[in-house]
């Protein structure tokens, strides 16, 4: 889909010495990650270093992507090879079944697997962000609401939803725009409050 | 020499073309065929076993039951987690549990037995789906068929099948997305397939199409409701169109009914295209403060619904958001 | 700037115009916060089992011992990021993209699986009790109802006992 355009344009600008791309790379795709790693790695900080780990083995080896696979695919293989590999070097053998054909998404059965995964504290935090998002979804008048549904969870295009909700581009532009506004006012004090306690 | 290798040539490309696409009829015929057997087995066979139906963030274990009377089919599903659940259905009613007893919740208004897949429905099946076969599996003990229908477009989901290959019986049913994510899926764990099945809970439905007593479960003015709520029922010719129907969807219904919580009988519209529904509702907009506008979902089935024009327009159907969203931006009045 | 990050992260605005506003969203800046904070809501909805986790300046410090990488520059005909989305959307609702299956689901069912969550969308945006009758008349003529028999009927039980 059209964000593909995006990751290849700021892998090409890592690829030009632009550091900074990455850490956009690393916010967008972190928890996707994370979670691919998770289910090889139960152990919740364990499984974060692993996440670092990995997105440090992309960095390293993106002179060599050329572009041919999405990044994300790419990001992904990268991703099971270092928890695979992680494992082994502590002597723990990688789950026999590996139902990860699909890098987009997760079964019934492996989700609510990850769900042991939190650790407590951070566990609240997910709890709290969730609920804030949920909430700020509800209150969103309609159409804003719509918009960002359409984008988000089902991967709609601009044009495509545009079609859908019969109204010019720029207006669907300005809904998902403001939704996600709306959304992130009521997160901010939430994630700021958290930065200034632990992490 | 060279004459005749061209000819040659293209005859065999086009034999292999011709095989190919008979191949691919004949799957296609294959896995509708599978289809029309389900629907007849699900309609004919006495069969009791335990189901898990998961959508969304729920996970449901339920005991169905099934048999086919002289008088009509009786169906009955009992939840077997969470607090008690129970619906029994029988020749177009509904009847649910609440409250300590069985209550009429919807009625068919009158159609004899559950609707069955038109052959008509069925024919054009293939030109909105890629149907395929995909080897057997083992599901509750029971071989089956896999049977896939992808849709050729983006506006319907796809409809895995799982069929048991002795009785027709669909055994397993997942939905999924254009992106391969599961939407909801449904899956026997036990079944038993005729022999001795419990059918002591028959006599709890109401025995109005039995032309008998009135049974002590049913509260007489669920009954009243029950044969207004027949006689209130009609189909129509309502005047409201919805441009933007898919492709492969025909009309198989339109009427003026009541709804439970209405003021005013409600025009429902109904399109399928053999393997899923879309409803249109429409009824005056009573000033209700509508809290609930917008898209939500449940499983497969999503819906959309807002006031436009002094109607409430409610669109309903197993196809993804942006259809019924379509839909609903399409609805429009056509008549007098 | 905020409103430019929302197009750019859904790949809606022209490749030029991406480059200049990548060029502005340095290190902790707003923009970058914007950036971090929409993606977040979006991993959100899409996954309400959600497992928080803040690994960007970890990595990033990591980083700061890394070698910055460079690779050849590719001669690639400059992309025109918003007409990609625009095609691809033509062709999508023209053809249809066919991606064949290729996910395996459980061969057997998990009955402990009960009372466990396995979210797959924002309770939010979950059909209300007060839309049950919509749904429970939309089901009479359903095919789905012709399949599954009376097993699609659960969604309403579930829900039909409550509020009523």
């Amino acid at each position: 889909m059209a964000d593909r355009e995006v990751d290849q344009q700021l892998v090409e600008r890592v690829q030009r010495g632009d550091k900074h791309a990455f850490d956009l790379l690393v916010s967008k795709y972190q928890r996707k990650l994370g979670r691919l790693i998770s289910r090889f790695v139960k152990d919740p900080a364990e499984a974060e270093d692993v996440t670092q780990d990995a997105f440090i083995k992309a960095y390293r080896a993106l002179p060599g992507f050329r572009g041919e696979s999405a990044f994300y695919t790419w990001l992904y293989r990268i991703g099971i090879n270092t928890a695979k590999n992680h494992l082994l070097a502590n002597k723990r053998r990688p789950p026999t079944s590996t139902p990860f054909d699909s890098e987009e998404s997760e079964s019934f059965e492996e989700a609510s697997l990850l769900r042991e995964v939190n650790t407590p504290e951070n566990e609240l935090m997910s709890k709290q962000v969730v609920d804030v998002v949920q909430t700020s979804l509800q209150q969103l008048p309609e159409d804003l609401r719509s918009a960002l549904t359409l984008r988000e969870i089902e991967g709609l295009s601009y044009e495509e939803i545009a079609t859908v909700m019969n109204c010019p581009i720029g207006t669907v532009r300005s809904r998902i725009f403001r939704a996600r506004e709306a959304v992130a006012e009521n997160l901010r004090p939430l994630l700021e409050t958290s930065k200034g306690n632990r992490w | 020499m060279r004459l005749l290798v061209a000819p040659c040539g293209k005859l065999l490309g086009g034999l292999l073309l011709t095989v190919a696409a008979n191949a691919y009829a004949g799957e296609s015929q294959a896995c509708l065929d599978w289809l029309k057997t389900v629907a007849f087995a699900g309609h004919q066979t006495d069969y009791s076993g335990v189901f898990v139906y998961q959508y969304d963030n729920r996970v449901e274990t339920s005991r169905i039951t099934h048999l086919a009377e002289e008088d009509g089919e009786y169906e009955k599903i009992e939840s077997l987690d969470g607090p008690k659940r129970e619906i029994v259905r029988h020749h177009g009613q509904v009847w649910s549990y609440n409250s300590h007893k069985m209550v009429q919740v919807d009625s068919h208004h009158g159609r004899g037995g559950f609707p069955s897949l038109l052959p008509d429905q069925l024919s054009t099946l293939g030109s909105n789906y890629r149907p395929k076969q995909e080897g057997t599996e083992r599901v509750a003990g029971y071989d089956t068929q896999v049977i896939v229908f992808q849709p050729k477009d983006n506006l319907r989901y796809t409809h895995k099948l799982w069929v048991h290959t002795d009785s027709g019986l669909l055994l397993k049913a997942a939905v999924l997305s254009d992106k391969n994510q599961v939407v909801e899926q449904y899956a026997f764990t036990q079944l038993q397939i005729g022999g001795k099945i419990d059918r002591s809970w028959l006599g709890n439905t109401a025995s109005s199409s039995r032309g008998q007593g009135s049974s002590a479960e049913m509260r007489g003015s669920d009954r009243l409701e029950h044969e207004n709520a027949t006689n209130l029922v009609s189909p129509t010719n309502s005047g409201w169109v919805a441009d933007a129907i898919p492709a492969g969807f025909k009309k198989t219904m339109e009427i003026q009914r009541p709804m439970h919580g209405k003021h005013a009988p409600v025009t429902q519209i109904v399109y399928s295209d053999g393997l899923s529904a879309i409803s249109i509702f429409i009824e005056p907009d009573d000033g209700d403060e509508d809290d609930v506008a917008g898209l939500s979902s449940r499983g497969a089935v999503n819906l959309y619904h807002k006031v436009s024009n002094n109607h409430l327009i409610t669109v309903v159907g197993e196809v993804p958001p942006r259809t019924v969203m379509q839909v609903f931006e399409s609805v429009r009045f056509n008549g007098k | 700037m905020k409103k430019e990050i929302s197009a750019l992260m859904d790949g809606e605005i022209f490749e030029d115009e991406a480059e200049s506003l990548l060029d502005h969203i340095g290190r902790g800046t707003d923009a970058h916060k914007d950036w971090e904070i929409y993606h977040l809501i979006g991993d959100v909805l899409r996954q309400p089992d959600h497992i928080h986790c803040d690994l960007s300046a970890k990595v990033r410090e990591r980083m700061r011992d890394e070698p910055t990488v460079l690779a050849p520059r590719s001669h690639t005909a400059r992309r025109n990021v918003r007409t990609v989305a625009l095609s691809a959307a033509a062709s999508l609702a023209a053809v249809g993209v066919v991606a064949w299956m290729s996910q395996q689901i459980g061969s057997e069912t998990l009955p402990q699986m009960a009372m466990q969550n396995n979210a797959l969308r924002p309770v939010s945006m979950q059909i209300q009790p007060k839309s049950n009758d919509y749904l429970m008349a939309h089901q009479e003529f359903s095919p789905s109802t012709d399949m599954n028999g009376g097993a699609s009927y659960i969604r309403m039980v579930s829900y039909g006992s409550e509020g009523k």
